[in-house]
């Protein structure tokens, strides 16, 4: 059997068993960074100005828009699993079925979910990644065909396996501008009158890896992209990356 | 010439040889050993070489356990974990040991680690890398890695994106602005998009629509 079919039965396993007892699900550290033209002015003219953002202006955003002030004020770790199915989008949005559970944790918080729903019944969620997961062979946060590409690339070695394809990353302060499978669009910028404080949007190619060796199940992630972006209601057209690292025991 | 004389000049002559040929193997034994098993140095895969040669900087905690031929492929693998685990808590200090450590793993024989560095680099977010990026990356013959090391250089000379505080608005607040939004967006979708595209017309002003706050 063709590593890319272990590796698929293995998560596919390891998501499964997520649901009972959480064995194989293990979410990694993500991390971002990249830059940011805004407008400005210089002499009566419009130029553009350009800043770096780092895992900080992440932090920052999420401490506002959770409220959470122990974000920014302790040692926080951003963490992404791509195995665990999202019980929370599939109890509380008719029809919605899919995989990938991003956490926030530190020395105060613990581990929380940078999703949920609320008092309402109504899902929110502060970031996601629309992907088709085709070592999961499943679809990771609000994927859509008509707004994510399909199409993936394998490369294959004795120990590993790589996808190549592409997917969307979206941080979001408002918790209910979330995406949507059936329609291209998202809320980082303002054509449908929405305006939030912060967003960014990372679209662009995706090298998804997933190994084992020995007993040990390694999935990484690198997302290189630019998108729409706001900041401060400020336009911003961003470009960066994103990464990620997961490891936990392999199945048997 | 007589016999005798003839016989002990060819007995001379064969001394001086047979006793040439035994200074020249026993000079040469002592001056380099045969037996490579004895001399030949293992192959290097970690940085236990980068850490016997001092740095100018002050010298960094020892950055990664001294992974040699002997470890399993799972053992240096879990060295290598380790190891990009520290950079990752590295690159969220704020101290001169922390970016000291950072900086030197970028010479790491790992390439994941001293990927790992440059990401650390990138996120520790201090100038003072910028001199040491340039000059790993001087010395790099990776292609694709020299082009990240320059890149991460760059990205630390930019300014940064200043921290945001913008007033929290009410969940009652976003949760109207998202459903309006949706509610646009369907419009638009049934009417075509064509007609409110922002390349055929007037673009949306962001001060228009957006809510007033202390940038406004």
């Amino acid at each position: 059997m063709k590593l890319t079919k272990i590796l698929m039965c293995a998560l596919a396993v390891g998501a499964a068993t997520f649901a009972t007892s959480k064995v194989y699900a293990v979410p990694g550290p993500v991390t971002v960074s990249g830059t940011a033209l805004s407008q400005d002015s210089k002499g009566g003219y419009d130029v553009a100005k350009k800043n770096k953002f780092t895992q900080k202006i992440l932090l920052n955003i999420l401490a506002q828009a959770t409220g959470d002030s122990s974000i920014t004020n302790k040692k926080t770790t951003v963490l992404y699993d791509p195995a665990a199915f999202n019980t929370k989008a599939y109890d509380s949005i008719e029809g919605y079925y899919f995989y990938g559970v991003f956490y926030y944790s530190n020395s105060v918080a613990g581990l929380k979910t940078l999703d949920g729903i609320d008092t309402n019944g109504d899902y929110y969620s502060y970031i996601e990644l629309d992907y088709y997961n085709w070592l999961l062979d499943d679809i990771e946060g609000f994927w859509s065909g008509d707004s994510v590409e399909y199409n993936t690339i394998i490369g294959e070695s004795k120990n590993k396996a790589t996808v190549n394809g592409n997917a969307l990353l979206y941080i979001h302060s408002n918790p209910y501008d979330y995406d949507l499978p059936d329609s291209d669009y998202y809320y980082a910028n303002d054509w449908d009158g929405d305006y939030q404080p912060y967003a960014f949007v990372m679209h662009g190619p995706l090298k998804y890896g997933g190994s084992i060796s020995g007993s040990t199940m390694t999935t990484t992630g690198k997302l290189s992209g630019s998108g729409d972006g706001l900041y401060d209601y400020n336009d911003l057209v961003v470009s960066g990356n994103a990464s990620f690292k997961a490891k936990g025991p392999a199945p048997d | 010439m007589r016999p005798k004389f003839v016989f002990a000049l060819l007995l001379l002559a064969l001394l001086v040889l047979g006793a040439a040929l035994f200074l020249k193997q026993y000079l040469g034994n002592t001056a380099s050993p045969p037996n490579p098993e004895i001399v030949a140095p293992a192959p290097v895969v970690s940085n236990v070489v980068a850490v016997a040669v001092p740095p100018p900087a002050p010298a960094p905690v020892a950055a990664a356990p001294a992974a040699t031929n002997v470890l399993t492929p799972e053992q240096r693998e879990a060295a290598i974990d380790a190891e990009t685990d520290r950079l990752q808590d590295w690159s969220m200090n704020d101290d001169p040991a922390s970016l000291s450590n950072i900086l030197a793993n970028l010479t790491s024989p790992e390439k994941e680690i001293r990927e790992a560095a440059i990401e650390a680099a990138k996120q520790f977010d201090s100038t003072n890398a910028i001199p040491t990026l340039k000059a790993v990356a001087a010395n790099t013959t990776d292609t694709e890695e020299q082009i990240a090391l320059l890149e991460a250089a760059n990205f630390l000379s930019l300014p940064d994106l200043p921290l945001g505080n913008q007033p929290t608005q009410t969940r009652e607040q976003m949760k109207a602005a998202a459903q309006q939004a949706r509610q646009a967006h369907q419009n638009r979708l049934q009417q075509g998009a064509q007609s409110q595209n922002p390349s055929s017309g007037t673009p949306s002003s962001p001060d228009q629509n957006a809510p007033a706050g202390p940038n406004q």
